[in-house]
């Protein structure tokens, strides 16, 4: 079973093509990383399956919804963690957990509570005032707040220290392993995606050119997955795809 | 419900500096403008409303640069999706949210800008005014109010569309304005070169100002909805959006086109045509006429008032009697200045045949002189033109020569008489007589003689109740006639005026009045109704005999009364009503039944010819001869009218010969004739 399904998606800015015939299966309950370089249109298939893009030709499903069709009821049941903190800077934490409470029906005040805590985020400050890690990890809170089936992450590691970005990284294992909730993450960092990823899949040029089980992506010498070994794969993989391009 | 309350608290937090800057600002720009401009604001009349409506509307305006500028600027960025578009159910709630808001603040604003301007006005010592500024949909004055507020609002929604897009308040003020101005000054244009088409009432442009609201918020709520699905491409969403607005606007406006070229290209057999006013040529095949078209039904019902309530369009045409052709003169709105306009005097007029030039104006824009054209009476053909009031060498003879033609005014010796920029002009005579009083009556065309001179009618300002100055054509003295400006006053030698005296239910009385005596002299008997003069100083009347009505002649140096025979018995109680003397001394009258209770009773026409010394049926008598408008008498007898306002036709000589020259038959193109 699957939570999100893509298949053979088109889609372009204007004249510019982002995605080619993109198709992807994130099965329910795990947690699948989406790699690839600057511009391939990771982010563009994220959108996709929050339904604030319509895809060109091509189907997106959901928990087995239409996103831009059935928006509120796949965004009532998806968190999502954008790659720097969006919302308004003059709110508090406080303030954006009460103004984000009426979207979800879900909303648990306490959860949201104990993550601030677990998180160590400040209370008291606006997002104006926060730092770059604070902002993140209150976003992440807000996103795991409603107890959401599905977890779109946009490069939430980006440029955090080492420290926060540990930090964020430990939050976002302990929610998966809350219970059984479907991630899809992008991100440029190999650790992460090492420690993180049941699955991975590569986008290049538009389209996936490999997906499957993390541990497809290392020879059967390696003992487990490792950034380095995770580089190669997909270098490979990419080398493949510019090889089937010609 | 719950998700609307938190959007409304985060407009309301995120937008509350600006508010506050708004309500304090508003009071103290209002009361500055109130010192700057005080005499404006205190002055009467539509001075003092516009001033006071412009102030409130400056409040708007202030809430469309503070608010409406960045009303959506945190809710639409370049690159990613922000809350609203990213969180459940949120794109309509954050825009009912922002409608509140915007909705809310205006009000404020007008509310506060009101209370400003009428706390203004009550320290002015202006307390009535202060409570029409607070209530302007209570009063007419209020027009002016609620057709500013209207503007700027219509300013504040292009802003806050523009909002959309450019997260700059400066850059969304400016592309904001500019939304504004195409439309705003679109309506502009067409009110000042086609407000003969075009609704200029504050009214009338408060339901323009509604129509270009209305679009710009659909366009406003269009780009939020595509904005959804178009992340960092707000401007594909207002281009879109404007593109689908100005597509539909498009449709509308080329059904409006349509029904405007219709209503332009007038055609004789349509209901809408109507000849309100007619001159001929001098050689009588050139029919010069004003013709309007009723209503246009789309600005009208636009403006709530159904077919009425709209000025009609007024043209100059000019047909040709004889081939049955017309043709327009001039743009539309073209009026036509040598014919007896006036609604009173229309019925009163002298019926001429023989103008050898035909003048009309055309007004070019608001508070802009008028272009003044002559044409030829024979050909039709475009003689001169000019701009008024200041006639140049050209234009100064062809209006003498007018005058002379058209005057019905003579002096004792039989000349023609005419007034002319100050000046009693004679035919013949080049010694004008000085008439410093008729100076400003530079057009004091036939429509306002009398015989034996001339009323000088006050074209402004307010009409004197009690008396009225007439030039006498004999001596070019100006004296004072002791009678209401309207009523039926004639010079029957210099210095002796016989006017009568209407009162509500009482019995018309005439009276001679001597002017350098006082000495008033009861005139006519009871057995005179009606009457009129002619150039030599006699009256002509009638009386009531038995059933019918008879004609007589009065002459007032002797008392001698005669009777005018007629070739057909006349029924009716003795009521007539009769045009001014042609300039051969023929008259028409309208004689028939005139019941107390005022219902039209049979009637018809008759030509008075006193120096034939006799009376010519037109017309049997019937019930519909009110409708007819005499405009011309020919040499042989008949006469030419408007019948109905929507045909020229032909009557007499002979009784009940009647020929339709204008328009003829479409499938025959010829005259109709009927002989009764």
């Amino acid at each position: 079973m699957n939570a999100i399904e893509i298949t053979d998606v088109h889609q372009a800015y204007g004249r510019k093509r982002v995605l080619q015939g993109a198709t992807l299966r994130v099965p329910t309950g795990a947690t699948t990383v989406l790699l690839g370089e600057n511009g391939e249109g990771k982010t563009t298939l994220l959108r996709l399956c929050l339904g604030v893009l319509k895809p060109r030709t091509g189907t997106v499903r959901v928990l087995g919804l239409d996103p831009v069709r059935s928006a509120r009821r796949v965004r009532e049941q998806v968190g999502f963690v954008p790659d720097k903190p969006d919302v308004y800077g003059w709110m508090t934490v406080p303030e954006l957990f009460r103004f984000l409470k009426p979207h979800y029906p879900t909303w648990s005040e306490a959860r949201a509570k104990a993550i601030v805590a677990a998180l160590a985020v400040p209370t008291d400050r606006t997002f104006k005032h926060m730092s770059r890690g604070e902002g993140m990890k209150a976003m992440l809170a807000a996103a795991l707040a409603p107890d959401p089936e599905v977890l779109l992450l946009d490069e939430p590691f980006a440029g955090l220290d080492p420290l926060v970005r540990e930090e964020v990284l430990r939050q976002v294992i302990t929610a998966v392993g809350d219970r059984p909730r479907t991630v899809l993450c992008i991100t440029h960092d190999l650790d992460v995606a090492a420690r993180l990823a049941d699955r991975i899949a590569v986008l290049s040029k538009g389209v996936v050119v490999r997906e499957g089980p993390a541990s497809d992506f290392v020879a059967p010498r390696e003992e487990a997955v490792t950034p380095r070994a995770l580089r190669e794969a997909i270098a490979h993989a990419a080398g493949l795809a510019a090889v089937g391009a010609r | 419900m719950r998700r609307l309350l938190v959007w409304t608290w985060k407009e309301a937090r995120e937008h509350a500096a600006r508010v506050r800057l708004l309500l304090v600002s508003i009071p103290v720009l209002t009361m500055l403008g109130a010192m700057i401009f005080r005499e404006e604001l205190q002055a009467g009349g539509s001075t003092g409303e516009l001033t006071a409506a412009s102030f409130i509307a400056w409040g708007l305006v202030l809430h469309a640069l503070v608010v409406a500028s960045g009303l959506f600027a945190s809710d639409v960025d370049g690159g990613q999706p922000l809350p609203a578009q990213r969180l459940p159910g949120a794109m309509g709630t954050a825009l009912g949210a922002k409608a509140l808001l915007y909705m809310s603040t205006a009000l404020a604003a007008f509310v506060v800008a009101a209370l400003c301007v009428a706390g203004a006005l009550w320290l002015m010592g202006q307390p009535e005014r202060a409570w029409e500024v607070l209530t302007p949909w209570r009063t007419d004055q209020g027009e002016f109010t609620r057709c500013c507020a209207l503007e700027a609002l219509v300013f504040g929604v292009a802003v806050a569309l523009s909002s959309v897009c450019l997260r700059n308040p400066g850059a969304a003020v400016a592309l904001g304005a500019i939304l504004w101005a195409i439309p705003g000054g679109a309506i502009a244009y067409a009110c000042i070169e086609h407000r003969y088409l075009f609704p200029c009432h504050p009214q009338q442009l408060g339901v323009l100002a509604l129509i270009v609201l209305g679009i710009l918020a659909f366009a406003l709520v269009l780009t939020w909805l595509l904005c959804r699905r178009r992340i960092g491409a707000p401007w594909r969403s207002a281009v879109t959006a404007l593109a689908l607005c100005l597509g539909l606007g498009g449709v509308g406006a080329l059904h409006a086109a349509g029904s405007v070229r219709d209503y332009l290209d007038l055609q004789p057999h349509e209901a809408g045509w109507r000849i309100s006013v007619a001159c001929v040529g001098i050689d009588g095949r050139l029919a010069f006429t004003q013709v309007d078209r009723v209503h246009h039904a789309w600005p009208a019902r636009l403006a709530g008032h159904g077919r009425s309530g709209w000025s009609s369009l007024s043209e100059a045409r000019i047909i040709d009697l004889e081939g049955g052709t017309w043709r327009r003169v001039g743009r539309p709105g073209a009026q036509l200045t040598n014919l007896p306009v006036d609604f009173y005097m229309r019925g009163y007029a002298a019926p001429f045949l023989a103008a050898r030039h035909v003048t009309y104006w055309e007004q070019f824009g608001l508070n802009e002189p008028a272009e003044l054209f002559w044409l030829d009476g024979r050909s039709g053909a475009l003689a001169h033109q000019h701009l008024e009031p200041w006639p140049d060498d050209r234009s100064r003879p062809l209006a003498q020569g007018l005058l002379r033609d058209l005057s019905t005014v003579r002096d004792s010796k039989g000349r023609r008489t005419w007034l002319w920029d100050g000046f009693l002009h004679r035919e013949g005579s080049d010694d004008p007589v000085g008439v410093p009083a008729a100076a400003p009556a530079l057009r004091a065309f036939p429509m306002d003689a009398i015989p034996g001179g001339w009323a000088l009618r006050h074209r402004q300002g307010s009409m004197p109740k009690t008396a009225f100055p007439v030039v006498e054509a004999e001596t070019g003295r100006v004296r004072s006639v002791p009678a209401r400006e309207w009523s039926r006053a004639f010079l029957l030698s210099p210095g002796v005026v016989l006017y009568e005296e209407r009162r509500p239910k009482v019995e018309t009385r005439w009276t001679v009045l001597d002017l350098d005596s006082g000495r008033e002299t009861p005139a006519l008997g009871q057995v005179h109704q009606a009457c009129s003069t002619l150039q030599d100083g006699r009256v002509v009347g009638t009386r009531e005999d038995g059933d019918a009505t008879a004609f007589v002649i009065w002459d007032p140096r002797t008392g001698a009364v005669s009777d005018l025979r007629s070739n057909a018995p006349l029924e009716g109680s003795g009521w007539a009503r009769f045009t001014l003397p042609d300039t051969k001394g023929r008259l028409i009258a309208k004689v028939g039944d005139r019941r107390e209770d005022r219902e039209r009773g049979e009637s018809t026409l008759v030509l008075v010819d006193p120096a034939r010394v006799e009376v010519r049926p037109l017309l049997k008598p019937a019930t519909d001869v009110d409708p007819y408008d005499v405009f011309a008498i020919d040499d042989d007898g008949s006469v030419l009218i408007v019948e109905e306002g929507r045909r020229i036709a032909r009557l007499g000589p002979a009784l009940g010969q009647r020929v339709v020259l204008f328009p003829r038959d479409p499938r025959t193109q010829s005259r109709a004739q009927e002989v009764k």
